[in-house]
């Protein structure tokens, strides 16, 4: 049963907080090597600070006019409607196969290394299909039990590795290119500004500090990563991929050692999270039946990913930060035409 | 109905196809005209003594001079007979209706009116300590299966006229008495109405218990696992929800009271939590949360771990944990379904069994199952403690019983089959059911999820009482509510 | 209707193609706990002593030239369920430390079954025969190693230090224990070149 009650602001910034840690928890070669802590926190204050103005057109569409992107697109023409529909939909589809990838790819690698990956994807869009059949407002209440576990998750990790902290002579270096690369991957949950856009209709009591606070709390969480990997892993940390995984691994209380099955726990259920409500904006975009919707859409996803699995160069392509980045600048520069066109008054949504 | 007595009892007659259990007294009354009369019962549903002492000898006695017809029916109503409930009928169904219910109706010849006596005496069992909801410190009075008295077990305990008791009819041949009730300044309208609604749009033949019932008042028509719809066997239990503003549904019938909406929250709230000192309450319910996860997760996390990943266990449970399954026949994953099913095989046959027989029962499980089975190599002694503990955990909160071990074999088939990779998706699942699912408009996990700040000084934790009295809750105020 | 269908399909398709035939089941799992490297004439040895109930302890000798080599051959070859995330210590004899010290520690950082925190300390060939006797030896030997760090706060006893040690640059060498077996168990402190070859303090 789909819900139709609006739902909080608060959660749906929460929730998408808790997709954007997905950024880092996969992260995977995609910083530049030998670069300085200064040069590294700078590039994440940035990155994410670009984040936040990149919300910006969505945020003030919805103060000041009280409309997402699905109310201006229910003013357009036909054909209006429908270009723009598809520039959300395929950059949503698109955000969602990248993060599907990594996941996959860290799954088979880390995990179930005999597995083969179009089944993880199968059963993983599976569920996400379900989820985003029953609506945005279960998922951003599912992201609550979320925070809940995230919070125990990340305690145990950042608290076991401590004892690992060794603060050496920290050296400078690191260039331009290096931050540039480092920039273009800490602005990569930018997609969050996309799906709150289409999504923040279903929202009441919108606040700006909302986007500000959710920043600083995914900046500070990139920060602190950063630090543990640089001091609690050091070199070790360039040995294999996904570095957030090993971090779980020298996690140590006592006799227990290794939290690696709840870093795999909260990476998956925070790419769950990321692709069902993508699949739910993309839902509120196209219209139409929900069930179906609900099905098309993570079909499109296996098919993507059974092409990025087969062919190398689909795969670089849909794995390309670079690629995410310009997709994402795209969508936000068509949120900001829209909105800019969208007339200043009040509607109340049905 | 008509004049003719004949012809009224003639039709009565036919209505109740001479059934055995009618009985027809005809009386001829002290009057000047021969005035004729007639009392009809049912067999059994009659107190014979009150009837005697209140409607047959003030009858029989009282001189009716020249009164006949409507005068006559007037007159017994008025000043002859002494009991306190009388009620005109002047259709043959509805008579019928109030002599299947107990009561005696008096039809009089040239009348075409019927007067219903309330002289109700049929058997029923009394008010006894409820055997579900057992309590260290609070009442031992439990609801019983006459209506009324159900009533009457609230009404003592909210003395007050805001307490309202809608009495309906369901069930087509069963013709089944319930009672809506609610707390008119609590209770919002339109929840009221809703009920009322599901209730009406019931369309069975037959409500012979309130678990009949419950399906319709769901709002998704009962086909989630957990239930949206409490039942409690406590009247301290009932008042305490209806101050909270929900609906009662008292069912004739039925030792045990429906409440609207109920939440998962609820499931973990005792009567005892509000008598035991904050504290402990807090400690008692914090076990039960602990509890409910341990069973429903710790058979499927050790076959997910057993089966893919043996690492995750202590070395010192590792070895003891193989040696013990290496010399069984059947994979984990079978060997923890098929205690899981013996065990639910065992626990029906404990519920049915006479209990003069309880004992074979116990011995049996204990000795056969237990023992005999792990020292004959068919199953393995770890397997077994697993889903013993899992078990006696799920007893903590016994509402939810049968989520739980619906939930605890879906674990066990997932982490058996996939791993503990197949477990977080089967809970991600399962939340997402929880979360999308509602109770009369209201969010099955509300307090939670929608979180609620105000509502949490009585979930996990149980504030003290001036905390608590400080904002009460009222159901209808959860944040997310839906309109029917 | 036509969901309940797709979610049967669904299931009865997926569910049995989900790995049921790549259970590592936990009775018949191999659990390598310890590992020794020692030479014997011109081959060199790795030993994987495997978890299990038995008095004595148990392990397979494979004889490789590196450390990869010898884990591919051992889940391959000789024990197929074989297992090395339970992997606590890895003892190098001496005499080979060099350059094995430094191989199989950057093997061990580059493969995800390794735990970081797995124990690695040189040792006496001595100590490596009284491995394949005493069952207690690699639990004492843990002890040793926790007592000599919590005395000692730059020594390294695993991977993750060994491999940073390593991977320092400039650094002349480092500290890591050396288990002497001689007289009674003793974890003693030892210089290691970065890359050269070790010297005892």
């Amino acid at each position: 049963m789909r819900i139709s009650v609006k739902f909080s602001s608060a959660r749906l910034m929460l929730t998408l907080l808790l997709c954007g840690m997905s950024v880092i928890l996969l992260e995977n070669y995609n910083l530049a090597a030998n670069q300085s802590l200064a040069s590294r926190m700078l590039s994440i204050a940035s990155g994410v600070g670009l984040c936040i103005v990149l919300f910006l057109p969505a945020a003030i569409l919805r103060k000041n006019k009280n409309a997402d992107i699905c109310d201006v697109l229910k003013r357009k023409n036909r054909v209006s409607k429908t270009v723009f529909a598809i520039i959300f939909a395929v950059y949503l589809i698109f955000t969602s196969e990248y993060f599907l990838l990594k996941y996959t790819d860290m799954f088979t690698k880390k995990y179930y290394t005999d597995a083969p990956e179009w089944l993880i994807a199968v059963l993983f869009l599976a569920v996400c299909a379900y989820a985003a059949y029953r609506g945005a407002n279960a998922v951003t209440r599912f992201s609550i039990f979320l925070f809940g576990l995230a919070l125990i998750v990340y305690a145990l990790i950042f608290g076991g590795a401590a004892g690992e902290l060794k603060f050496s002579g920290e050296e400078l270096g690191g260039g331009c290119d290096g931050f540039i690369n480092d920039l273009l991957f800490f602005v990569t949950p930018s997609f969050a500004a996309v799906i709150f856009s289409l999504t923040s209709g279903y929202t009441e009591k919108f606040c700006l500090r909302h986007i500000f606070i959710s920043g600083a709390a995914l900046a500070a969480f990139f920060a602190a990563e950063e630090i543990f990997e640089r001091f609690a892993l050091g070199a070790y940390a360039n040995q294999q991929e996904y570095r957030f995984f090993l971090l779980s691994k020298i996690q140590r209380l006592g006799e227990i050692k290794g939290m690696e099955a709840m870093y795999m726990a909260v990476v998956t259920t925070s790419v769950f999270c990321l692709i069902a409500l993508s699949v739910c904006a993309v839902n509120y975009t196209a219209g139409g039946n929900v069930l179906l919707n609900s099905l098309v859409f993570p079909v499109i996803l296996l098919v993507l990913h059974f092409c990025a699995t087969s062919f190398i160069s689909v795969r670089e392509i849909l794995s390309s930060v670079l690629v995410l980045d310009i997709f994402s600048g795209v969508a936000v520069a068509a949120i900001l035409l829209l909105a800019v066109g969208y007339p200043n008054e009040r509607r109340n949504h049905a | 109905m008509y004049t003719s007595l004949n012809k009224n009892l003639t039709q009565l007659r036919l209505m109740f196809a001479d059934s055995a259990d009618l009985t027809i007294r005809e009386l001829r009354l002290r009057s000047d005209k021969n005035a004729l009369a007639a009392l009809i019962t049912i067999e059994g549903m009659c107190d014979k003594e009150v009837l005697a002492a209140s409607v047959m000898n003030p009858l029989l006695a009282f001189d009716f001079g020249s009164k006949t017809g409507d005068e006559l029916a007037a007159s017994v109503r008025g000043s002859v007979l002494s009991s306190a409930e009388m009620i005109e009928v002047i259709e043959f169904d509805e008579a019928a209706n109030y002599a299947v219910s107990g009561f005696a109706v008096l039809a009089f010849d040239g009348c075409k009116k019927m007067l219903a006596v309330g002289v109700q005496g049929y058997a029923f069992r009394g008010v006894e300590e409820p055997e579900s909801e057992v309590v260290q410190r609070g009442s031992r009075e439990g609801f019983c299966e006459p209506l009324r008295i159900n009533m009457s077990l609230i009404r003592r305990r909210i003395k007050s006229p805001d307490l309202v008791f809608e009495l309906m009819s369901v069930g087509e041949k069963s013709k089944t008495q319930l009672m809506l009730c609610y707390l008119k300044s609590r209770a919002s309208e339109k929840l009221i109405q809703t009920v009322r609604t599901r209730v009406e749009n019931c369309d069975l033949e037959a409500v012979l218990g309130a678990g009949y019932l419950s399906e319709y008042l769901e709002d998704d028509g009962g086909k989630s696992i957990f239930s949206g719809v409490g039942i409690s066997e406590r009247p301290d239990t009932v008042c305490g929800k209806l101050i909270e503003g929900r609906i009662a549904v008292i069912v004739d019938g039925t030792p045990a009271v429906m409440i609207v909406p109920r939440l998962f929250v609820e499931e973990f709230q005792a009567v005892d939590d509000y008598s035991n000192r904050p504290y402990y309450a807090t400690f008692i319910r914090a076990l039960k949360y602990m509890a409910i996860i341990v069973s429903v997760y710790l058979p499927g996390i050790y076959t997910a771990f057993a089966q893919y990943h043996p690492e995750y266990f202590p070395t010192w449970i590792l070895i003891k944990t193989s040696e013990s399954i290496s010399h069984t026949p059947l994979p984990v994953t079978l060997e923890v379904l098929l205690i899981a099913f013996v065990y639910e095989i065992m626990k029906e046959a404990g519920l049915r069994i006479p209990k003069s027989l309880g004992h074979a029962v116990s011995i049996v499980g204990a000795l056969v199952i237990g023992e005999s089975a792990v020292n004959a190599g068919i199953i393995s002694a770890s397997t077994l403690m697993v889903v013993a503990v899992a078990a006696i955990c799920s007893y903590v909160t016994s509402p939810l019983y049968p989520p739980v071990m619906t939930l605890r074999f879906l674990f066990i088939i997932v982490g058996g089959m996939i791993g503990l990779w197949g477990i977080v998706l089967a809970s991600c699942v399962v939340v997402i059911n929880m979360c999308s699912k509602t109770s009369l408009g209201i969010p099955y996990l509300s307090s939670l999820s929608p979180f609620a700040r105000r509502t949490m000084r009585d979930v996990v934790l149980r504030a003290p009482w001036k905390t608590l009295s400080k904002h009460t809750i009222r159901v209808q105020n959860f944040p997310e509510t839906e309109d029917e | 209707m036509l969901r309940k269908i797709l979610c049967f399909a669904l299931c009865f398709c997926i569910l049995p193609l989900s790995g049921c035939s790549k259970a590592r089941h936990i009775d018949s799992a191999a659990l390598a706990e310890t590992i020794t490297v020692e030479r014997r004439g011109s081959a060199k040895i790795y030993t994987f002593y495997l978890l299990s109930g038995k008095e004595k302890p148990w392990g397979i000798e494979i004889e490789a030239d590196r450390f990869e080599e010898a884990k591919r051959l051992a889940e391959t070859v000789y024990i197929p369920n074989m297992s090395m995330a339970k992997l606590k210590l890895m003892l190098i004899e001496q005499e080979i430390a060099e350059p094995q010290l430094f191989e199989d520690v950057a093997f061990a950082a580059s493969d995800a079954v390794f735990s970081p925190l797995s124990y690695v300390a040189l040792c006496d060939s001595a100590l490596l025969g009284q491995m394949k006797k005493r069952k207690d030896l690699p639990e004492l030997i843990e002890k040793e190693l926790i007592l000599i760090k919590n005395n000692n706060e730059n020594i390294n006893i695993d991977f993750l230090s060994v491999f940073n040690e390593f991977a320092r640059q400039g650094s002349g060498g480092f500290e890591m224990t050396f288990v002497n077996s001689e007289k009674e168990l003793k974890a003693t402190r030892v210089f290691v070149k970065n890359r050269g070859f070790p010297g005892r303090e």
